[in-house]
């Protein structure tokens, strides 16, 4: 059965119809997802049970903030997957990346949701980045290698975009990223040459330039997307800081350079604009929750925990929570697009001990390492 | 909000304003500045000179004299340093002056003679070389002291401190961002005992952030090292001391409960328990050591929670949470919500003052977000609990005080260090082991003589 995501991947780029036309999308979609994951999803019916919300209390479009959160690492703690659909419509799991002690977030698709990924991601890629077929060069593994939503989702969208496999390149090779091997295939690749990947490997690549005394010059439809921490082996790096030496290093236009925000948690990147603003396409929506009271939304333009909704994923209740925390803003965009804008401002999960009180999870990093 | 802090170095102090701090405290930010070491200031700690003669006696006398400041609520430095304490570290005032109480037990003249008579045994060895069977004995000074403090409860910083002088140490002090303040007014507070005393005037306390070439100097010039706080500074003391520094590590840990079905005897003994339950919960907001994560329940876990929900309620007007960062909002909120999809039941107060979670799935504990958050497992015996217990745990309270004995052994050959009363989990007795070990005989080098 099509649902209003369906009609709205009809348009050009839904991102630039008004506001209100937006909200009006927005409301159907949701009301939508929501109604079908309390239908399938029994686990979620409970729960929104014990919150008191139901599907009939979405009403208007402000509504869509009463939709119940789910915690992300529900889904990494749960042995089973969590699904509103049955488990043999499963057609592919994707996850984040894990660490000694952490199992990785794992989300599955039916059929249904794997082919508006595609769709969806496609159009974010294109209207959101403006990305032209050409060349990519994936500062990752090969997605064989991992089934993380950076990887693995990154890829799909790409070629259901039209890139041919021998225009995609993965500079990461046997565990370590390759400069020059890169540097090497940059060379001849296919315009306009693109590159995708976290901020730390573009840092890599960079120090490999600046070390070797080499500059590239990419040419003006090239993108330079990131996504993920901006941890650097390095220590932190400022946004403005990497754009400045990424673009002298790699000669690509400062304005080209667009950080995405990446979520596996609704299969997608949240796209940047030339303006470094990221907007959120009308198929998703970030509702901030109240720290203290996760179930009120805070006002407009104050930090919280970012709820990332999707209403075209009916594969699981894409209503969740990671632990971000944003902030988000509705407005007309000076870039043309419109609706809410989004701003990460950090991880709620940051917060550890203090003192001489350690988690479990530390401990067992500990353990871990000490017997590597 | 903007204030200064000095550095004291061999007893003087210092008034460089070179570091800028920051803190959120809830309303407005505070900036305090307060000096960054440098090769100078670790130029006058090498060549001061040591505490070596100094006998015992007078020791223990400087630091009554200290502890009898403390214990003074009026005492013009203690107050100073609550209202500072108090913003930089987001404990209510309430909790800091509990624990500055807890500085002037420590610091009377029955705790730490009961101290040494228990870790040194002999006070003379201390002092002078004792005749033991055919040989004769001494505890010498390592030399210098370096104790790289954590902030979470502002009391260590004394202990430490006092280990180091009565082993006849020389005390440098590395404060900790979370808590720069305490350790500077405790150790002000010696020029008001005897501004020519030797250990007033050897004493230092000095800050530095992460990767500090004159910190480094400090950290290998010292001949022990007392490391405080989370793995992170740990490994990094390990990895920047010499060989031959003794590296005495406190931390980090954890901590559980146990409740033998003796508690719900009767009402009142069950509020009796959960009372001092709640005590072990609220202490630091759970943020040191001894605080407990987890509790093992013989016996009905909603009966246990009903009741715990009102002491912490009760707990927490005596003892209130001060301010919380909005990412540790967010984490218990998180753990909280986690709970509800699976189905766990949860109590919890208003905000995110205190949380208590009856969960099955021992899995659930691995992202404590502390901040006064219990996760509870019902049992059929509280052996069955034991299996839980690990290396990371440093102690163990049950009830009742009779099955101490019972379950002392089991507990500690799983790896605890510690097993005490419910309610006593935040006091250790003096002359006590300490993480497995008696930090004044590490802080001393055993010799020998014909």
């Amino acid at each position: 059965m099509a649902w209003a995501c369906d009609e709205m991947l009809k348009l050009s780029d839904p991102s630039k119809l008004s506001i209100n036309e937006i909200r009006k999308w927005k409301l159907k979609g949701f009301k939508e997802a929501f109604d079908f994951h309390y239908q399938n999803c029994p686990q979620y019916t409970n729960y929104c049970k014990l919150h008191n919300v139901k599907p009939s209390d979405i009403k208007e479009y402000e509504d869509i903030g009463k939709i119940q959160p789910v915690p992300s690492d529900v889904f990494r703690d749960s042995d089973k997957l969590i699904l509103s659909v049955p488990d043999k419509d499963v057609v592919s799991v994707l996850t984040t990346s894990s660490t000694t002690s952490k199992k990785p977030v794992k989300f599955a698709m039916d059929k249904v949701t794997f082919d508006r990924m595609l769709k969806v991601n496609a159009k974010s890629w294109e209207a959101g980045h403006e990305l032209k077929i050409g060349s990519l060069f994936f500062l990752g593994p090969k997605p064989e290698e991992s089934d993380t939503g950076l990887v693995k989702g990154g890829y799909l969208t790409f070629k259901y975009m039209g890139f041919r496999n021998e225009d995609i390149y993965f500079g990461v090779r046997d565990g370590k990223v390759d400069c020059e091997w890169m540097f090497d295939k940059i060379k001849n690749a296919k315009k306009p040459i693109h590159m995708y990947g976290p901020p730390f490997v573009y840092m890599a690549f960079v120090d490999y330039l600046e070390k070797n005394g080499q500059k590239l010059k990419l040419d003006k439809d090239s993108r330079l997307i990131t996504t993920g921490g901006w941890k650097t082996v390095k220590g932190e790096v400022t946004k403005e800081e990497f754009r400045v030496k990424v673009s002298k290093y790699i000669g690509v236009d400062q304005k080209n350079i667009r950080d995405g925000y990446g979520s596996t948690d609704i299969l997608t990147m949240l796209p940047e604009c030339e303006y470094h603003h990221k907007h959120v396409p009308p198929w998703f929506h970030v509702s901030v929750r109240d720290p203290e009271n996760v179930n009120e939304e805070v006002s407009e333009g104050e930090q919280g925990l970012n709820v990332l909704m999707s209403n075209y994923i009916q594969s699981y209740p894409a209503f969740t929570m990671p632990g971000d925390i944003g902030i988000a803003v509705e407005r007309n965009c000076e870039c043309g697009r419109n609706g809410q804008i989004v701003e990460i401002k950090g991880r709620a999960h940051g917060a550890g001990a203090r003192g001489c009180a350690i988690r479990l999870e530390e401990f067992m990093d500990i353990v871990t390492k000490g017997k590597s | 909000m903007k204030f200064t802090l000095p550095s004291i170095v061999s007893g003087k102090v210092i008034e460089r304003k070179n570091n800028i701090l920051k803190y959120n405290t809830g309303v407005g930010e505070l900036e305090l500045s307060m000096p960054e070491i440098n090769h100078d200031d670790v130029a006058k700690i090498k060549k001061q000179s040591d505490i070596h003669e100094l006998p015992t006696s007078e020791i223990i006398s400087f630091y009554t004299k200290v502890g009898k400041l403390w214990n003074k609520k009026s005492y013009d430095l203690r107050k100073d340093a609550l209202k500072l304490t108090e913003k930089v570290t987001g404990y209510s005032s309430a909790m800091i002056e509990h624990s500055y109480d807890g500085i002037s037990t420590m610091l009377s003249k029955e705790y730490i003679k009961t101290t040494l008579d228990s870790e040194i045994g002999n006070r003379k060895f201390l002092d002078e070389w004792v005749r033991v069977k055919d040989i004769s004995i001494h505890a010498q000074p390592r030399g210098k002291v370096l104790h790289i403090m954590a902030g979470n409860a502002p009391p260590l910083s004394a202990v430490s401190i006092l280990r180091g002088s009565l082993t006849k140490n020389v005390n440098t002090v590395k404060t900790a961002s979370s808590d720069p303040v305490t350790a500077i007014y405790l150790v002000k507070s010696f020029r008001d005992v005897d501004k020519d005393h030797p250990i007033t005037k050897t004493t230092s306390v000095v800050y530095w952030k992460h990767d500090s070439s004159a910190g480094d100097s400090l950290i290998r010039l010292s001949n022990a090292i007392c490391v405080w706080g989370g793995a992170d500074a740990v490994e990094s003391i390990r990895k920047k001391s010499t060989y031959g520094t003794e590296l005495v590590e406190f931390g980090p840990r954890r901590s559980m409960q146990l409740i033998g079905k003796e508690a719900f005897r009767d009402s009142k003994t069950l509020k009796n328990v959960t009372d001092k339950a709640a005590h072990d919960i609220v202490l630091f907001d759970q943020e040191a050591c001894h605080s407990p994560q987890l509790a093992f329940v013989e016996g009905d876990t909603k009966k246990f929670c009903e009741a715990l929900a009102k002491s912490l309620d009760a707990e927490g007007k005596r003892l209130p949470k001060g301010f919380v960062h909005r990412e540790k909002h967010a984490a218990i909120s998180h753990e909280r919500l986690i709970a509800k999809f699976y189905g766990e039941k949860v109590y919890e107060s208003k905000g995110t003052e205190w949380t208590l979670i009856i969960t099955d799935n021992i899995k659930r504990i691995i992202r404590h977000p502390l901040g006064r958050m219990l996760y509870v497992f019902g049992v059929k015996n509280l052996k069955v609990a034991l299996q839980h217990i690990d290396h990371s745990i440093q102690t163990v309270a049950v009830y009742p005080d009779e099955r101490i004995n019972e379950l002392r052994d089991e507990i500690t050959l799983m790896g605890a260090d510690r097993v005490t009363y419910i309610g006593k989990m935040g006091y250790f007795a003096p002359g006590a082991p300490h993480e497995g070990f008696y930090p004044l005989s590490r802080l001393v080098r055993w010799v020998k003589s014909k």
